[in-house]
């Protein structure tokens, strides 16, 4: 398992067992989501934020 | 056979879609709406069948639509999806079979939505044509909070929200169902409770709670009479108890189901890609 960074404040986020690509997830420091953009090696990126036609 | 999610983000329910599918053995390829590059002059037929689990209503009906073109079959299809999430197609498919569904009027000027407040009396719910979550549903409960509501609407709505759609209240026993239809099977509904945080929604992802509701011969029948108005397919079939009996207000297109399996105890997600798998080999 690896890691990265918090775009957002820069913590440390270290990969979950089980996550997977286009996943939410938040960061423990700032709560920040963050999209799981790839496993190998484990990137994260800020979640698009929920758009006014999401959802049923 | 190629077949694949398609999804704007990996939500518990896709989560659960993918796994039941490995359970399955059925193998099943990933498409994320955002990484699409959709050559509309000449694109590729790259999957048989996708299943359609895009977040985004734009997204649903585009994806859908240029994947039908390439020859792709879409669960559930575009034609369904265009039906379904506009509001005012979907109460008048619903009324024009005989399904029950509450009494509504569309309009487009505040007047002729006066007009139609006037007919349903107060209160009304004023929905908008597209949306989910229950966002902007507001339950109206005279002349001068609708005046209000449609002042903010010409003001600050975009095209769309100045279709007025204005429906008949039904005193609902703090709670609504969702009816889950899978082909030709209603298989589980839930109770939505409205709860403090909630209010009068009754929507899970707005704070309302699930519980079991017993698939009566009535749900049932009626449930799967609202879903055949728009085609066999997979939805969430939305009713409230009335004086009268159920009513409809809504059939789902895209169904969420976290809160659901749970209390159903219905592997909604194994029975949705058994029937997509089975649907797409035809």
């Amino acid at each position: 398992m690896s890691g990265t960074e918090c775009p957002e404040c820069g913590a440390g986020i270290s990969q979950r067992e089980g996550v997977d690509v286009g996943e939410i997830i938040a960061c423990p420091d700032c709560g920040t989501k963050l999209e799981v953009k790839s496993l190998q090696p484990f990137a994260i990126d800020k979640a698009p934020s929920v758009e006014e036609d999401w959802g049923e | 056979m190629r077949l694949a999610l398609l999804f704007t983000i990996l939500t518990p329910e896709n989560k659960q879609l993918l796994s039941s599918a490995k359970k399955r053995g059925i193998e099943l390829g990933r498409i994320q709406d955002s990484g699409m590059l959709m050559e509309l002059t000449g694109g590729q037929k790259e999957f048989d069948g996708v299943l359609q689990r895009s977040s985004s209503y734009a997204r649903t009906l585009y994806t859908s639509f240029y994947l039908e073109q390439l020859g792709t079959y879409v669960c559930n299809p575009y034609a369904v999806h265009r039906k379904c999430g506009d509001k005012f197609l979907a109460s008048a498919l619903l009324a024009k079979a005989g399904v029950p569904t509450p009494k509504t009027f569309g309009a487009f000027t505040p007047e002729q939505a006066t007009v139609a407040a006037k007919k349903l009396g107060f209160p009304v719910v004023m929905k908008p044509v597209f949306g989910s979550w229950a966002r902007l549903v507001h339950k109206l409960n005279d002349r001068e909070a609708l005046e209000a509501e449609l002042e903010s609407r010409e003001e600050m709505g975009h095209a769309f929200q100045k279709v007025y759609y204005l429906q008949e209240h039904i005193n609902k026993p703090g709670r609504d169902i969702r009816a889950f239809v899978i082909g030709d099977e209603c298989v589980g509904a839930i109770y939505r409770h409205s709860t403090e945080k909630s209010g009068w929604i009754t929507n899970t992802g707005r704070g309302g709670t699930a519980s079991n509701c017993p698939v009566t011969r009535e749900l049932s029948e009626i449930a799967l009479k609202a879903a055949g108005v728009f085609g066999e397919g997979i939805y969430g079939v939305d009713m409230m108890e009335s004086e009268d009996g159920l009513v409809v207000h809504e059939v789902n297109h895209t169904t969420e189901f976290r809160n659901s399996v749970e209390p159903t105890g219905a592997d909604i997600p194994g029975k949705m890609i058994e029937y997509f798998a089975s649907r797409a080999k035809k």
